[in-house]
């Protein structure tokens, strides 16, 4: 995945959130996103998730010019899949309705075709007997596993994730930064917004560090985290290291 | 209070007619007058003398004015518990028409009011009661008629109040103002009796839905809409995230998580449509209130209203247990 920023800006009332980044990316499969809070991460993921508008300027995605009118987001949409922090699944539905849900309504799967996907897909994660669970009586970890398997099932360009583990407690946040570490593994593209800098550092090929709305360092993530170059980087990593 | 204005004036319109048709003859309408005017002012007996004025007709000759006087005689000495001369009244009826009905039936109610309490309220029971259920079959049908059409509407005004369309949103806006802002009475009053000044007449079963429908609807919209907008926001997003376009994702995600919250407010106002069908009986509508007003106006008996009441009852009771079982299976997927 390939991404270049031209000018991008967003504002909320009279707070810039993106603040003018211009940048082009190098060619990368999984990348991280750091930065304190506020710093405007969610922000730039949902652009390019294609779930907001910027108030001006362009991103391309592997040299493809992103339109943003609402016919365009949608079609981008459906190209890829995304997973929150929480409320990813709708909870009126099982699990493997879930999953089927975006196969039919959106990429206009059949019904027998899209219960194939679905159970490969769960079988694969080993969920197959929490299929027909509802959200409330599967754990949090379970839950963005079942999230997962769902934005995979409609084979997306990428996949982007937005601190998917930041609700979860240790053991279940294993056990889903495994699943990421495996699609990464698998060759995968993938965007990663996380604050377990252990897992930016060893599952990803590069990485931006995102505050004050702008991307102030980027590189591969191995080279980032041991020679940080500007003083915010130095100073966050600083405070995030400490404990 | 309407009510009773509307149907004087009906009643003066039928009277209107019949002066008119009957232009030659004796002038019973007239009479007829003088004496409801006696009996409003109290003075029963002279009520009754004029009443006794109209003869005995001759074969071939019109009898609804003798009719009339003769149980309207026969009401006003039931009113004065003088039960034996009311029997007269209806018995001299009976004697040139014994199939007339009304002199039959009140004759014997007369009858059962000389025999003990609890026989009386059980043998009226029994009479009132095939015209009582038939009101409220047409109450039923009036309440289930509504309820089909009411949740579609509400359903079309809230998604068009959320709508980011200026104009659909403002027409919403309108609708809801006006139809909760006016008495449904008012509304009613003006699709039977005003829609027809405009070339729009309608039978009063299709005028009754129609002013009920669209009453409920924008109650119905404004309840649907505080529900779809108390869905979590990233309910919406996650629909979004996937790939779903806003019609799908009110349809698949959003709507059917409001069902839960919809219930008790929905079932709410359909008890309230239950009673509020009463009104339908200003616009010519047969239904239960108007089925026991009627039986209690020509028996002065109150047991009429007591088991329209009870009817009533039945019917609030029967839909409130059907709402907590739907709301119950709505909620499912948040018991464990
Ligand atoms: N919908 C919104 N309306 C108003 N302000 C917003 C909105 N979304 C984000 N913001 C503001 O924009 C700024 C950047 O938010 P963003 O969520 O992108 O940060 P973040 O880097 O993801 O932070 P965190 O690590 O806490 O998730 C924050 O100050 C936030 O308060
Ligand atoms: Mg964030």
């Amino acid at each position: 995945m390939q991404l270049s920023f031209k000018n991008l800006m967003k504002s909320y009332g009279s707070r810039r959130v993106l603040n003018d980044i211009t940048i082009d990316l190098p060619d990368t499969r999984a990348m991280a996103v750091i930065g304190p809070s506020g710093g405007g991460k969610t922000t730039l993921l949902r652009t390019i998730a294609g779930l907001e508008r910027p108030d001006c300027g362009q991103l391309s995605i592997d040299g493809e010019l992103l339109q943003f009118d609402d016919a365009s987001l949608l079609l981008h949409r459906r190209s890829i899949g995304t997973v929150f922090q929480a409320f990813n699944l709708f909870p009126h539905l099982t699990a493997l309705e879930n999953i089927l849900l975006p196969l039919e309504q959106a990429h206009g799967y059949r019904h027998p075709e899209a219960m194939e996907a679905a159970e490969s897909i769960l079988k694969r994660f080993q969920l197959e007997g929490h299929a027909d669970k509802k959200p409330a009586q599967l754990s949090g970890g379970q839950q963005q596993r079942i999230a997962i398997a769902r934005a995979i099932a409609i084979k997306p360009r990428f996949l982007l994730f937005d601190e998917p583990t930041s609700a979860l407690d240790p053991e279940m946040t294993s056990e889903v930064l495994d699943i990421i570490g495996e699609l990464r593994d698998e060759g995968r593209d993938l965007l990663l917004v996380t604050h377990h800098m252990g897992f930016a550092r060893t599952a990803a090929d590069y990485c931006l560090f995102v505050a004050d709305g702008r991307i102030v360092e980027n590189g591969p993530a191995e080279q980032l985290f041991a020679e940080p170059k500007s003083k915010e980087l130095r100073q966050f990593l600083g405070r995030v290291m400490r404990y | 209070m309407i009510y009773l204005v509307s149907r004087a004036f009906v009643a003066l319109l039928f009277l209107c007619t019949l002066a008119g048709n009957c232009l030659g003859a004796v002038d019973y309408d007239q009479l007829f007058r003088q004496s409801s005017d006696l009996m409003a002012l109290g003075d029963l007996d002279g009520a009754l003398t004029l009443l006794r004025q109209v003869p005995t007709p001759a074969a071939g000759e019109e009898a609804g004015p003798f009719v009339s006087s003769r149980m309207q005689a026969a009401r006003i000495h039931a009113a004065q518990e003088n039960t034996d001369s009311a029997i007269a009244d209806c018995q001299e009826v009976l004697i040139l028409f014994p199939d007339n009905s009304e002199a039959r039936n009140f004759v014997a109610a007369l009858r059962d009011q000389l025999k003990p309490g609890w026989h009386t309220v059980l043998s009226d029971t029994l009479r009132f009661l095939p015209s009582l259920a038939k009101g409220a079959l047409m109450t039923l049908m009036l309440v289930l008629c509504t309820m089909l059409v009411s949740p579609l509407g509400g359903l079309l005004i809230a998604l068009g109040r959320i709508s980011t369309l200026r104009p659909v949103s403002g027409t919403c806006w309108f609708i809801i103002w006006f139809f909760r802002g006016t008495p449904l009475l008012l509304q009613l009053f003006f699709i039977y009796y005003g829609l027809p000044s405009l070339g729009i007449t309608l039978p009063p079963f299709t005028a009754a839905v129609i002013g009920l429908g669209l009453n409920y609807s924008a109650y119905l919209g404004e309840i649907i809409r505080g529900a779809i907008q108390s869905i979590d926001h990233g309910q919406m997003e996650a629909a979004k995230a996937i790939g779903m376009s806003y019609s799908q994702a009110m349809r698949r995600v959003i709507i059917p998580q409001t069902y839960k919250r919809l219930m008790p407010p929905i079932g709410n106002e359909f008890i309230a449509l239950i009673k509020d069908t009463a009104l339908v009986s200003t616009i010519a509508m047969v239904e239960l209130m108007r089925s026991a007003d009627q039986l209690f106006n020509t028996y002065f008996n109150i047991t009429a209203l007591a088991l329209a009441a009870v009817i009533y009852l039945v019917l609030t009771t029967i839909f409130t247990f059907i709402f907590e079982k739907i709301e119950y299976r709505a909620g499912i997927y948040e018991h464990r």
